[in-house]
């Protein structure tokens, strides 16, 4: 808990305005933008890692305070302070918990963004910079749900009722080292279904499921001058279409993930369709080869 | 051999223009300052070092993911990640003109492979030519 709060005070107020708005976009040098954001996902894996015992040491508090006040009003007088102390020490958790959750980011930061910015800044000429557009709040934030179903029975649950979201998290575009010009879009389709059924002693469970639909889309432009191009045909789950130019080769390429779970995609996802469209090419002749 | 003797890039490599600091104690190239492993303690090249803390096989996060979000993201991350991707069957291209056959086990595809006509078909996975 100390290590988040101290991860938190050692922010910059740039860093914790990211945090509060939980959006990035610009043009940024991947370097400068590893450096701005690597502060903040350490403060999210600290803060991810806290808070769950958080709430329970907070839970124990109020509990250990209702038995002392209990104590109390049997007049044991002693346990006064310790009633003060346990009861300070549970409302200082929860104002934290709280605090640091209304704070949490979308995993896909840590686990997708960061790893994509780091493969790209080495495939990048020094200084060059990168179009990033970054939307850190989680994939089921208000502003992101596009309708409610009709609740419906599915097998022992008398009620189900699906919440869709859209959540178009992830886009940027830059040139790469070898001229090649790179863009790319992560859109997440989720659908949050809440499942009620009535147990064999009569109570009434709900519990959420997940479902999500990654759909990631890619767009490299290949100049002639570095590669020719080979034909290949498409993976399962991906689409390829491909563009002459004069001057380059535009390979679109589109690849659907499908997951239970709102957990992010792997990263190696991402880096899977960009080779893709270097799989599709070869070295130009060797003209273009300076020896 | 004047420069950096270790390839930038992920997706296509190509040549590094850093100027040699050290030697790799693992493969004996001449690396640059940016290209030392400080997890070794300098004495390796990145690929080297790469190689040598490579995650078996079949482990969950293999080709590149990041360990539940907690890698520092660094060039020792990227190259190691970059070891796992090629080892996964990505055989990157080769823009340059400093060959090596440092990275011929990853079947770089290089400006060679397209000169030699009919060795492509012959050789599938020929990595640097020699020029």
């Amino acid at each position: 808990m100390f290590e988040a709060l101290k991860a938190f005070k050692s922010l910059s107020p740039e860093q914790k305005a990211l945090l509060e708005t939980k959006q990035v976009s610009g043009e940024f040098e991947p370097g400068a933008l590893i450096g701005l954001l690597r502060p903040i996902a350490e403060y999210d894996r600290l803060s991810d890692k806290s808070r769950t015992p958080m709430g329970c040491s907070t839970g124990a508090l109020f509990v250990l305070s209702f038995v002392f006040l209990i104590l109390i009003l049997n007049e044991v007088w002693l346990v006064a302070p310790l009633l003060l102390l346990s009861l300070g020490g549970a409302i200082f958790l929860l104002v934290t918990v709280l605090k640091l959750g209304k704070l949490d980011l979308s995993n896909n930061f840590r686990q997708v963004a960061m790893p994509l910015f780091a493969v790209l800044k080495e495939d990048m000429e020094a200084g060059a910079t990168m179009n990033v557009r970054l939307d850190l709040s989680a994939p089921t934030a208000k502003p992101k749900k596009t309708g409610t179903g009709k609740p419906y029975k599915e097998g022992a649950y008398y009620k189900v009722v699906d919440t869709t979201f859209v959540d178009p998290w992830f886009g940027g575009g830059t040139r790469l080292a070898d001229g090649s010009l790179l863009q790319w879009d992560v859109t997440d389709d989720v659908v949050e279904s809440a499942r009620t059924k009535k147990t064999a002693r009569g109570k009434h469970k709900t519990k959420t499921k997940y479902r999500k639909l990654s759909t990631i889309n890619v767009t490299i432009a290949l100049p002639h001058k570095e590669y020719a191009v080979t034909n290949l045909p498409a993976d399962e789950g991906e689409k390829v279409k491909v563009r002459e130019s004069e001057k380059r080769t535009t390979l679109k390429l589109a690849k659907k993930v499908k997951s239970k779970s709102i957990d992010p995609i792997a990263p190696a996802e991402i880096f899977d369709i960009i080779s893709e469209a270097y799989k599709r090419v070869r070295p130009a002749a060797a003209a273009g080869s300076a020896s | 051999m004047s420069g950096c003797e270790c390839k930038s890039g992920f997706f296509s490599l190509r040549d590094c223009d850093g100027a040699p600091a050290s030697s790799c104690s693992a493969c004996g190239r001449a690396v640059c300052t940016r290209h030392l492993s400080p997890a070794s303690g300098f004495t390796e090249c990145l690929d080297c070092h790469a190689r040598a803390a490579q995650q078996p096989e079949g482990e969950p996060g293999a080709k590149g993911a990041a360990p539940a979000g907690e890698a520092p993201l660094d060039d020792e991350w990227t190259y190691g990640a970059r070891h796992r991707f090629y080892s996964s069957g990505y055989a990157p291209i080769y823009a340059g003109s400093r060959h090596s056959t440092y990275y011929d086990s990853y079947d770089t595809r290089s400006f060679d492979e397209t000169d030699s006509g009919g060795s492509e078909a012959e050789e599938p996975a020929a990595g640097f030519g020699d020029s």
